[in-house]
């Protein structure tokens, strides 16, 4: 078990290696010199040289990149040339309010999603499976922008229940993670149904019932665990993008979180910043993915053995 | 109704409702496990035996119903039951076990999880006396290694030590009836041998009534005691086995013994009974198998037989009788001859 997740973490860095220099090329082919760009109309020449020496803009391509990486390994990820600060320290001041609100539709999601999967698969084609699998077909389709505006009218604006946008007190971050979650508890709905569905079929349940199971110990114990391994796959994917932070939301609820700051990265041509929360958010898609990996051998014994 | 049979189902019709009409998959079947016998339902695919033994448990899943009838167990009707009544009779005293062994068992749990449930749902014992039990059945069972296998989990046992792993987990209550549905058919046959040899073992040993249900003639032949023939949903012939065996009276049940190919016949090509099963939609008028019968005349097509009694205790559900048992062997000797 051990072998295998050191194994597993082993595979991750060739990815995370190739995905940083698709980033930094990709990045690098954008035509014109950043700090021409972010310089005033009749900005002197010697002025832009000294700027671009100073962040060794000066260099070939490849000299530059070898240096990026260079620091990269030692954790330094460059400073940014709008905010003239460390791009780890932007991120870590940054993070903390992405986490908060991923955390809280990530929770939003579940507490939902679950629920209402197993719900809908007890009760298939009864009223309640409508209900619930419009609500997550709403949810799943509503634009975020959208819905977040309408929220922030009716529940903001209107009733006054909470603040508008922002992120100073803990009820900000309840709309925004109502917004979020709602589209992924429809997700984690529809797919948990579906599995369930497919798995109350299998005939190790007509077993279970046959032992004289309730339908509590039938659907929880023996065709949730079975059921859940797509959902987990679809939990590690929906955590780790909350966690590189929900673009559009943090924008309209006005949130200072990753999100943010790599909009803010692309308006100001700002590439530190910009690679630096790309490859960030990058280590967290890649960590998701090893979590669900390693959870999936601790779900269903026949992967643990392969 | 006598305290000597376990299992007494009377005029049992369970019903699908299905867009196209309602399909009677049990069509007034009644039934007797006398204690501590083994007995057998034999059919076709779809004839309704697996539907019989789900209604006994009463695990018939919607769009299914059974209409009409009584489950007798130990005297008493399952039928007025209450659902959480019947969870405790379930697995406890009426318990089941499957045809496909490899998918029959969850492969998420280990199987001295699986079996060990089984036991704790009916039984408060604290946790070493589960264990305990569980080892004793693995051993009762013949699995090797009792102990050690507990930690097993399904996919590294073979189909028959998973089989014996289902048959321990059914057993290990003590119920007094155990239904086996094909348990053998995934099987081959050294294996099936063993598995039958097991039951009848446990049967022996602890009293418990089987009905079995099998397609199997060769299955009949080394197990039960009591043999009902079924068709479309119906029990065309009923008899003590060695009586069905020599005297066999149904075109039908003739025609199903005709079928077992034989190692020390050669012939051309195997028998079968032409034509297929009904669709139970659209049934005919008269007898169901009648469009499949050779013997089958006007009254036949208009009007369903009664199961009638023509020697003790055997019944069948046909009009002529001797005519079509002579006329049955006289072919089974042309087929020998060819």
């Amino acid at each position: 078990m051990t072998k295998k997740i050191v194994n597993r973490v082993l595979v991750s860095i060739p990815v995370l290696i190739g995905v940083i220099l698709i980033i930094y090329v990709m990045l690098n082919v954008i035509p014109g010199n950043p700090i021409e760009v972010m310089m005033a109309e009749h900005a002197r020449q010697d002025v832009i040289d000294r700027i671009s020496a100073y962040y060794g803009l000066d260099k070939p391509v490849w000299e530059q990149f070898l240096i990026y990486l260079n620091n990269l390994l030692h954790g330094d990820l460059g400073v940014s040339y709008k905010l003239n600060r460390s791009v780890n320290s932007l991120i870590a001041d940054a993070f903390p309010y992405t986490l908060k609100l991923a955390i809280a539709a990530a929770l939003v999601s579940w507490i939902i999603g679950i629920p209402a999967g197993i719900l809908s698969a007890i009760r298939e084609n009864t009223i309640v499976d409508r209900l619930f699998m419009g609500f997550s077909l709403l949810g799943v389709s509503m634009p975020v922008f959208w819905a977040a505006l309408i929220f922030q009218y009716i529940f903001a604006y209107r009733l006054g229940w909470v603040p508008v946008s922002g992120a100073e007190t803990w009820q900000s971050y309840i709309l925004p993670a109502i917004v979020l979650g709602w589209s992924s508890a429809g997700t984690i709905a529809r797919l948990t149904r579906s599995n369930l569905l497919e798995v109350l079929e299998e005939d190790y349940i007509r077993t279970a019932w046959a032992k004289g199971l309730s339908q509590a110990g039938v659907i929880l114990h023996h065709a949730f665990k079975n059921a859940l391994l797509p959902v987990i796959t679809m939990m590690a994917i929906q955590v780790a993008s909350l966690l590189s932070g929900a673009v559009i939301t943090e924008t309209v609820f006005a949130i200072p979180g990753i999100g943010r700051l790599a909009v803010d990265a692309i308006t100001n041509r700002d590439m530190p910043l910009l690679q630096g929360t790309v490859i960030f958010t990058t280590i967290l898609i890649i960590a998701g993915n090893l979590i669900a990996d390693i959870l999936y051998s601790v779900i269903d014994p026949r992967i643990r053995e392969k | 109704m006598s305290k000597a049979n376990t299992l007494e189902i009377q005029h049992l019709r369970t019903v699908f409702h299905t867009r196209h009409g309602d399909l009677a998959a049990v069509n007034d079947v009644s039934l007797t496990v006398p204690k501590g016998k083994i007995v057998g339902i034999v059919g076709e695919s779809g004839c309704g035996k697996s539907m019989t033994a789900m209604s006994v448990m009463q695990l018939i899943r919607k769009p299914g119903e059974i209409v009409s009838g009584k489950i007798l167990f130990n005297g008493e009707d399952l039928l007025t039951k209450t659902p959480r009544e019947m969870q405790a009779i379930r697995g406890d005293r009426i318990s089941m076990i499957f045809q496909e062994p490899m998918t029959s068992l969850n492969p998420v749990y280990t199987v001295g999880h699986q079996v060990e449930e089984a036991l704790r749902i009916h039984e408060h014992l604290p946790k070493e006396e589960l264990q305990r039990r569980a080892i004793e059945i693995f051993e009762a069972v013949g699995i090797p290694e009792a102990k050690e296998r507990l930690a097993s989990y399904p996919h590294q046992l073979s189909g028959g030590l998973r089989q014996r792993v289902m048959i321990g987990m059914a057993m290990i209550c003590k119920p007094d009836l155990l239904i086996a549905d094909e348990p053998t058919t995934a099987l081959d046959v050294t294996i099936e041998a063993q598995i039958l040899a097991l039951m009848k073992k446990l049967r022996d040993e602890n009293g418990t009534s089987i009905l079995l249900i099998t397609h199997n003639m060769g299955v009949v032949a080394k197990m039960c005691d009591f043999v009902y023939v079924m068709y479309a949903g119906r029990v065309m012939e009923q008899a003590e086995v060695f009586e069905l065996f020599r005297n066999v009276q149904h075109p039908y049940t003739a025609g199903l013994l005709q079928s077992i190919p034989r190692i020390d016949h050669v012939v051309d090509r195997l028998y079968a009974i032409p034509g297929v099963v009904p669709n139970l939609l659209h049934l005919p008028d008269g007898c169901s198998f009648c469009t499949r019968c050779r013997y089958a005349d006007d009254r036949c097509f208009s009007t369903m037989p009664e199961l009638k009694e023509i020697a003790p205790e055997h019944l069948i559900r046909c009009f002529s009788t001797n005519s079509a048992l002579a006329q049955a062997a006289e072919q089974s000797e042309e087929v020998q001859h060819a």
